[in-house]
């Protein structure tokens, strides 16, 4: 056994210590509304857009469907979404390998089948997800915050970056000698949100490269298809997180009653595979390059994860 | 009520942000996922009493540590024969790897308690070893912010 007793002991004396700051949600009754927290569970939350079963009212904010989410009254990104990237790393990273893995990923998902999945999710004027894509470029931001960010510090690079655009989605991608000290690794891979940036509701993101800090708990496989197994990684969770803020900018729009959106109901999942040369696995080919991304959820019929629509 | 309480509690860590720092919605490890579905399948086992699954989830010398009495533990049997317990209802699951040894956390809405499981891995599947648990009905906790670079 490679871990020692001593440092056990002290990881779980400082869990039970921290108790407390877990207490939140611990009262959600039974068919309780439960809204998304950021913390993989969902928290009692505003119910009046809702029925007595827990489905969209009528006119009241949006259609119900039966497909295992439900619309909540927010608003949705429509028409086309723009990407924008702002790597926080060293300045060796990304290097041109992974900055094609990442890049060529936002360059050629609209218009897919897989992105197209989105198109099944819409505001309360009925007005769909669009199945097109910009990407708007990338920046650089050197290390000036450190190496381990918290949330805020995140939103800071993002407004570093003097963000304007209200229909696109910021992303945070950091390499990998950068954490993020709310739970990357541990709880989450990525996450989105979004806040009020000079005046402007900006959509953002957070994604890290896990390839040497947890590969086990971020990444689908160590293999990677297109050469570098870290950025192969990161392109699952990116699709993620952009099939989310897409559907659900402010938190306010499509999850069901657990607080899952769209991708969380399909995490990790995969469908049909096929093998690459170099042994590694890939499920959808975009702009010429093979991905392992994680399925998406379907919002029709009885809804279902699928890769395309 | 709840909402405001994690708004206000976020709301305190966005000093150097240009607005306060929302809830953010996230993609959980893998892990999570792995040790979420062990966690479910151990319950079940615990209250269907199957002792097949109990045989490969839990470990023969298991015993559960709690808060409230450190000094005695509750030995394997003793835990599988009270299963008058509510079915976990677990939620802000976290899992820390060293090795062969999983540390996960979390909170059980049903018991109101934070758990901590520490799970080792033989042969390519898990057994949980021991359990800590402490009530969570504490008052809740702002997190510090990070200090300065």
């Amino acid at each position: 056994m490679r871990f020692s007793k001593l440092a056990l002991a002290l990881c779980v004396s400082s869990a039970l210590f921290a108790s407390s700051t877990f207490a939140n949600g611990l009262n959600a009754g039974p068919g309780a509304e439960m809204v998304p927290t950021g913390k993989g569970f969902g928290i009692e939350g505003n119910s009046q857009a809702l029925d007595q079963h827990g489905n969209a009212k009528p006119g009241g904010g949006g259609g119900g469907t039966q497909a295992g989410i439900y619309y909540h009254g927010g608003p949705v990104i429509l028409g086309t979404t723009n990407v924008h990237f702002i790597y926080y790393g060293q300045s060796s990273w990304p290097n041109s390998t992974q900055k094609s893995i990442l890049e060529n990923y936002p360059s050629s998902v609209g218009g897919s089948g897989y992105f197209n999945i989105n198109t099944t999710y819409y505001n309360s004027s009925n007005q769909h997800v669009s199945n097109s894509v910009h990407f708007s470029g990338s920046v650089g931001h050197s290390e000036t915050y450190g190496t381990s960010l918290s949330d805020a510090q995140i939103q800071q690079i993002v407004a570093d970056t003097n963000p304007s655009d209200t229909n696109g989605v910021y992303f945070v991608l950091t390499g990998p000698d950068v954490t993020a000290s709310s739970g990357f690794c541990s709880q989450y891979c990525g996450w989105h949100t979004h806040g009020t940036i000079l005046g402007q509701d900006i959509k953002y993101a957070f994604v890290g490269d896990a390839a040497t800090q947890c590969p086990s708990g971020c990444m689908a496989q160590t293999t990677s298809p297109n050469g570098d197994a870290g950025a192969d990684g990161m392109a699952s969770v990116l699709a993620h997180e952009l099939e989310e803020a897409v559907t659900d900018p402010d938190l306010n729009a499509w999850y069901d009653r657990r607080g899952q959106e769209n991708a969380d109901k399909c995490a990790w999942t995969f469908g049909t595979e096929s093998t690459a040369s170099n042994g590694s696995k890939y499920n959808v080919v975009l702009g010429g390059k093979d991905y392992l991304i994680q399925q998406n959820w379907v919002n029709a019929g009885n809804g279902y994860c699928s890769m395309s629509y | 009520m709840k909402r405001l309480l994690l708004a206000l509690s976020l709301a305190s860590l966005a000093g150097t942000a240009a607005a306060q720092a929302p809830t953010r919605i996230m993609t959980l490890t893998r892990t999570v996922k792995i040790f979420s579905e062990l966690e479910n399948q151990l319950d079940d086992a615990r209250r269907s009493h199957d002792e097949a699954a109990l045989t490969k989830l839990l470990e023969a010398n298991f015993e559960q540590r709690n808060g409230t009495a450190p000094a005695a533990p509750i030995p394997r049997a003793d835990w599988l024969a009270h299963t008058s317990v509510p079915k976990s209802d677990i939620s802000e699951m976290a899992v820390h790897e060293y090795g062969s040894v999983a540390v996960v956390s979390f909170a059980d809405a049903a018991q109101r308690a934070f758990v901590v499981d520490v799970w080792n891995k033989t042969d390519d599947h898990y057994a949980l070893s021991v359990r800590y648990t402490s009530a969570a009905n504490s008052a809740p906790q702002t997190r510090p912010e990070n200090p300065a670079k």
